[in-house]
């Protein structure tokens, strides 16, 4: 941590402290109140769109519940501040788990009209439950504490807190495995995150945060009424983030002050405010995309270095990799009549495989065969029409990709899905997922726990890159990398879930011979390390080359199956490669 | 995240505290009114407020054509409140604190003005409430030394008595339609109330919902039950007129001003208003009333089209401007000079020559509240 | 209530869930090819129906009218895929603001030009201000039945598109597969075109029916967007019935909701739409072509 981070926050501290009376007038103290409370909110939504990927279109709805509950609290039963403001933050992040769970299996547009549903829902409520709500009429004398200027010294005091739990939480690992989910949620589901579960969390983090600007709103004029929470109130969240840059720290701060200066410049200008608005809006999204933050964030950072110097590591590969316990009998991997049909294809027929623990096991078959479609079987991608998939003796019936993932089943993917906006580094970081404990709580407020695993992982995930040579890559965003690179990295990380098994669907597509050569090295180290191998290729030099044993698709069928030579005297096998290798093969 | 750009950050922040300053100090003999209203947002609510500006704006104009104060033009700052609570609070506290008015008339929504007078009250400047109608705005702070809301508008309740009264002498046959914001619901209580003082009660309560496009199932229900008079206080009026064509249905369709837009004419027609009653304070027959309608005709042509609420936007502003005379740019002696008004020669049919007193801040009473219908394109009283 | 009654209730149920059919037809179109729609559908609709009224009240006849309003908003709709949707593209929903922002501004230039207060647009047919025919003692105004009429012919001339035409296999192509489609000669960026003109041109022809019927005002657009968002959701973007089915049913839905509880009636229908996508989360109708 750069040691002028602190200094930067003090300076922002006093900056607050000097803020109201730089601007002497209750008007202005009343603005950055708002201000202050505004951003909160923000901050949350962030989390959500930014980092998690998701989107609300509704989020006064949490901003109304949040104030509605510390308003009722204190004025019904006369509870202190301090006790309803959390009580304010935990009901809003309740509604926004209540909400989430079942909106979760939604997506995009579908999602966006789930909460805009839930927006009028509160909005409605509001309304017309007059008994609880008041209605338009309101909730009156609300406390109002402190004063103005102390007021604003709570709120902006909570803000600053928030948005540092904020910048704990996005710059940790936690953050990082909400941008991989966002990225690809089938490739971390492959690394064992349970991406349900987390959407579900980062949705209600958000609404708590929302629910908290909500509650401060509720104290500050000691009024309030059903008029504020409208559809128009969270697309200004919305509006505000965008402008100020989504996914960076601090775009919340920077969007929300922004539209508030604005809202003031163009009060006397009541005919054209709109107007300004709608055209900021527009003009930000087609020329600022990142926003304001966004865009000084990207312009600074491409004059920096950003290359790591590898450290000197031994690799210990098997330490890293902490050798599976292979107390177990017999295969490792095995399905009976496993089948999968598509409307008018069958992908994949009745096929019976079984894996060896410490094999290399290589999946073969022209193009169409259902080689991957039969990875995505054992990994249950897609559910299986008939059959079933046994793993160490256990079936897999039933269990999603993310708990397969955590039995120590790991893959890459034919057609490279690493996290995008995340480093080389932090892509192995986010795969050492299932071996993490720390919670929530411990990466938001930057406890031991959360520091040291995530140092440990780190010196594991470099050991890793090391071990595949791409080490001195590990600061680079994973997409600036060489094709072959990023197909490296990707093992890296399936890696990092230290598997018993792992599936590679075709390891040197596109590859040459030098890398063809390397990954050759590479799987035999691994099996060397303990660690089972069922690769789909269509290389036959680099599967013959490194494959215990060998079977072959057709059609979705099992053709034929037995050692490298064996297969590739088979006629059958030859006749279904007719006019690819088989020809050529035979006449060697 | 670097340093630098918590450094950047901090300098953004703080770029509109350092672009915006404390304003420009008020000059001492400049007058400046304050006027808060609904500009944008909900139609019928921009109807309310765009009308009584107009009326303010006239009254200003003119004063100013005359002289000014002292020979100084009278400044008018104006907002728009957006029919929002939390904006109207934010531009009431604006004009009270930073552009410091010497008074504020406004707003429509009575939410928000019982949101914003207490600011009026501390501040000890006063209030000319209007076109809000709620029935206690102006009796908060009556029993404070010094009141400072003043209403120059339509009350609710003397509307509500004056249309009940009517309405159960001539029929047992009477329905309510409400509409469910702040709005709909007040009226519904006080008329709820109103009925069961006079033991009339009514025999079908239906309400609507803000943004309703289709009236016809709350409309059938009061035709089943052969309805004659429905009081109607949902805003979306253009909507309930076309619906009654569609059923084939006619009741007496009595309600409060509202119904006496010149925009609602223009979109259903004199035809289908035939049947309908509404309260009223400006009796458009008198020579006074048609005087003046020429001139806002003049002024603002077309644009003009609400004469009630002008007018009451109209007198609002001369009572002010007549304290401001009498008693100078003070506020407080402003707040004073309104209660002792004596000769004031107003527009509005019903606005008395002095309209307050120190336990009286509503400028008309229910003595001066009529009943009016639509005849020949304009409202007129309607003879009992 | 009477059976009467009921059967009143239902046509005026069909007819507002016409008009929400229309904006979801809107919608569809540019989904189904660009992934992304045009959040100011309604904004697009207000104009429509505005110039219409102006056109109309200046003595232009009906079929001129229609014609010029068509042409101004098709060229609007390609000037907004222009600005709003190609610079942005469909992988966020960073679309979803831009065309927002676009209708604020048409929403703001309408208030310009025709103030912030309602207006009247008379009746298409007839002088009369309301304009009802009656069938079996159910009232029905002229232009709701010209949109029932419409959404329907509309539906049908989807679905005719999509299916019998070379134009509408490329629209198809282009939704699964940008590239494929683009590596197989289709000129994306001008089907990208194509479809929003289609969806404003849809605008305009809704926004002519519309207008006499309803409050006319320039903010009356949003309230549109969102029940015709609602409608698409709830019928699934993927067919061109289910997007008809969607809006017929929300209207219908809305009209008795509001039949059984007034107080409550615009409640019912977000409930129910949330619980449709709880349970089928790309709502009611999938699509005839998915894997």
């Amino acid at each position: 941590m750069s040691p002028l981070r602190p200094l930067v926050w003090i300076a922002v501290v006093v900056v607050l402290y000097v803020l109201p009376s730089a601007l002497p007038t209750q008007y202005f103290t009343l603005l950055l109140q708002t201000a202050a409370y505004d951003t909160i909110v923000v901050v949350g939504l962030n989390l959500l769109v930014g980092f998690s990927g998701q989107i609300s279109l509704g989020h006064a709805g949490f901003f109304a519940i949040g104030a509605y509950t510390t308003s009722l609290l204190t004025t019904s039963y006369g509870l202190s501040l301090w006790l309803t403001l959390p009580a304010a933050g935990a009901f809003a992040g309740a509604a926004g788990f209540l909400l989430a769970l079942p909106a979760i299996r939604t997506k995009g547009l579908y999602l966006a009209m789930i909460t805009v549903g839930f927006g009028f829902v509160v909005e409605i409520l509001a309304q017309r439950w007059v008994d609880l709500t008041g209605g338009t009429m309101g909730i009156y004398a609300i406390p109002q504490p402190f004063g103005p200027v102390g007021y604003f010294y709570l709120v902006a005091g909570v803000a600053v807190a928030l948005q540092l739990a904020m910048n704990h939480l996005t710059g940790s690992l936690w953050g990082k495995t909400l941008l991989a989910l966002k990225g690809s949620e089938e490739a971390a589901q492959s690394v064992g995150i349970r991406v349900v579960r987390w959407k579900v969390v980062a949705f209600g983090v958000s609404a708590v945060y929302a629910g908290i600007g909500g509650a401060f709103f509720g104290h500050q004029n000691g009024y309030i009424n059903s008029d504020s929470f409208t559809f128009g109130a969270s697309l200004y969240y919305l509006v505000a983030l965008v402008i100020g840059g989504v996914g960076s720290n601090y775009g919340p701060v920077v969007g929300t002050v922004f539209l508030a200066f604005i809202t003031h410049f163009s009060a006397g200008l009541y005919e054209q405010r709109f107007f300004l608005l709608g055209g900021f809006l527009l003009f930000t999204l087609v020329f600022l995309p990142d926003g304001i933050v966004g865009t000084l964030e990207k312009w600074l950072k491409r004059r920096r270095e950003t290359r790591l110097a590898p450290p000197e590591v031994e690799v210990d590969l098997a330490r890293v990799l902490a050798a599976p316990a292979n107390g177990h009998e017999g295969a490792l991997l095995e399905t009976a009549e496993l089948t999968k049909h598509y409307a008018g294809v069958t992908a994949v027929e009745r096929v019976a495989l079984t894996i060896e623990p410490g094999t290399i096991h290589a999946l073969i078959g022209p193009n169409g065969a259902g080689k991957t479609t039969f990875i995505n079987l054992i990994t249950g991608r897609i559910p299986a029409d008939r059959g079933r998939v046994f793993y160490r003796g256990r079936h897999l019936d039933g269990l999603a990709t993310p708990d397969r993932a955590r039995l120590g089943i790991a893959r890459t993917f034919q057609n490279l899905q690493l996290f995008p906006d995340l480093t080389v580094l932090e892509n192995v970081l986010v795969g050492f997922h299932r071996h993490g404990e720390a919670t929530l709580l411990e990466y938001a407020l930057g406890l031991p726990r959360a520091r040291r695993e995530t140092a440990r992982h780190t010196g594991q995930a470099l050991a890793l890159l090391s071990f595949l040579g791409i080490s001195e890559l590990a600061g680079l965003r994973a997409t600036e990398l060489a094709y072959g690179h990023q197909k490296l990295c990707e093992l890296a990380r399936a890696l990092a879930v230290k598997p018993d098994i792992i599936l590679l669907d075709e390891p040197v597509a596109g590859a040459n011979r030098t890398e063809v050569d390397r990954i050759v090295q590479i799987l035999g180290r691994l099996r060397a390390a303990g660690i089972t191998i069922l690769l789909v290729e269509h290389n036959m030099d680099f599967v013959m080359r490194i494959s215990d044993r060998v079977s072959v698709l057709n059609f979705g069928e099992k053709i034929a199956e037995g050692t490298p030579e064996e297969v590739r005297a088979n006629p059958q096998v030859i006749e279904a490669y007719l006019g690819h290798w088989g020809a050529a093969d035979a006449r060697r | 995240m670097s340093s630098r750009m918590s450094a950047i950050g901090v300098v953004v922040f703080l770029f509109p505290a350092l672009a915006l300053g404390p304003g420009p100090a008020a000059q001492a003999q400049e007058v400046k009114i304050g006027i808060v209203q609904p500009l944008s947002g909900i139609p019928v609510i921009v109807d309310f407020g765009e009308s009584y500006l107009q009326g303010n704006k006239l009254a200003v104009k003119e004063y100013n054509a005359r002289g000014g104060y002292k020979g100084k033009p009278v400044q008018l700052v104006i907002y728009d409140d957006e029919g929002n609570p939390k904006r109207a609070v934010e531009v009431f506290t604006r004009l009270l604190t930073q552009d410091k008015v010497n008074v504020v008339i406004g707003t429509t929504n009575s939410g928000n003005v019982l949101a914003v007078m207490h600011l009026n009250q501390q501040n000890k400047i006063p209030l000319m409430a209007g076109p809000s109608i709620a029935t206690p705005i102006t009796k908060k702070f009556a029993d404070q030394p010094k009141n400072y809301v003043f209403r120059c508008s339509m009350v609710e309740e003397f509307q509500v008595n004056a249309l009940l009264d009517w309405a159960t002498k001539k029929t047992r046959s009477i329905g309510l339609l409400h509409s469910t914001t702040g709005y709909g619901l007040f009226a519904k209580g006080e008329i709820l109330k109103g009925l069961e003082a006079r033991k009339v009660p009514p025999v079908v309560v239906e309400s609507s919902n803000p943004g309703i496009t289709d009236f016809t199932p709350q409309l059938l229900k009061f035709k089943e039950k052969n309805i004659e008079i429905i009081l109607t206080f949902a805003e979306e009026w253009d909507i309930q007129f076309k619906n009654l064509v569609k059923i084939g249905y006619n009741p007496i369709m009595a309600g409060n001003w509202g119904m006496s837009s010149g925009k609602l004419r223009d979109i259903v027609g004199d035809d289908l208003l035939k049947n309908a009653v509404m309260g009223q304070a400006l009796d458009l027959n008198e020579p006074k009333a048609r005087a003046w309608d020429e001139k806002m005709r003049k002024e603002y042509g077309n644009k003009y089209h609400w004469p009630v609420i002008a007018s009451f936007g109209y007198d609002a502003a001369n009572l002010v401007l007549k304290a401001i005379d009498m008693a100078g740019p003070n506020p407080d002696e402003i707040r004073d000079a309104l209660e002792r008004i004596d000769n004031f020669d107003a527009v509005t049919t019903g606005v008395p020559k002095k309209p307050y007193a120190k336990d009286d801040h509503e400028c008309v009473d229910q003595k001066d509240v009529f009943l009016g219908i639509w005849e020949k394109g304009k409202v007129v009283r309607l003879k009992q | 209530m009477s059976p009467e009654s009921l059967l009143q209730i239902l046509v005026g149920g069909v007819a507002v869930g016409s008009i929400y059919a229309l904006i979801a037809q809107g919608f569809y179109i540019t989904h189904r090819t660009t992934l992304t729609l045009n959040f100011g559908q309604g904004d697009f609709l207000m104009l429509g129906a505005f110039l219409g009224l102006t056109l109309v009240k200046a003595g232009v006849p009906i079929l001129f009218t229609a014609l010029i309003v068509v042409a101004v908003l098709a060229a609007l709709g390609v000037l907004l895929e222009r600005v709003a949707i190609r610079p942005v593209g469909h992988l966020t929903l960073s679309w979803v603001l831009t065309t927002m922002g676009f209708g604020v501004i048409i929403q703001n230039v309408a208030t310009a030009f025709w103030g912030k207060s309602s207006q009247s647009f008379p009746s298409l047919v007839g002088g009369k201000v309301v304009d009802v025919i009656r069938v079996a003692g159910v009232g029905i105004v002229v232009e709701e039945l010209f949109i029932i009429i419409a959404s329907i012919l509309i539906m049908g001339g989807y679905l005719f598109l999509l299916n019998r035409t070379l134009t509408g296999k490329a629209l198809a192509a282009v939704a699964f597969s940008r590239d494929t489609a683009a590596l197989l000669g289709v000129d994306v960026r001008r089907m990208a075109i194509l479809v929003y003109a289609i969806a404003a041109i849809l605008a305009a022809v809704s926004g002519i029916l519309v207008g006499p019927i309803t409050s006319l005002h320039p903010f009356m657009g949003v309230k549109f967007a969102i029940k015709g968002f609602a409608a698409g959701i709830m019928g699934g973007f993927m067919s061109p019935v289910g997007i008809w089915v969607g809006g017929i049913l929300l209207g219908i839905i809305e009209l008795f909701s509001n039949l059984i509880s007034s107080q409550f009636g615009d409640l019912y229908p977000f409930l129910i739409i949330i619980l449709v996508l709880i349970f089928r989360p790309s709502g009611l109708f999938r699509d005839p072509t998915s894997r």
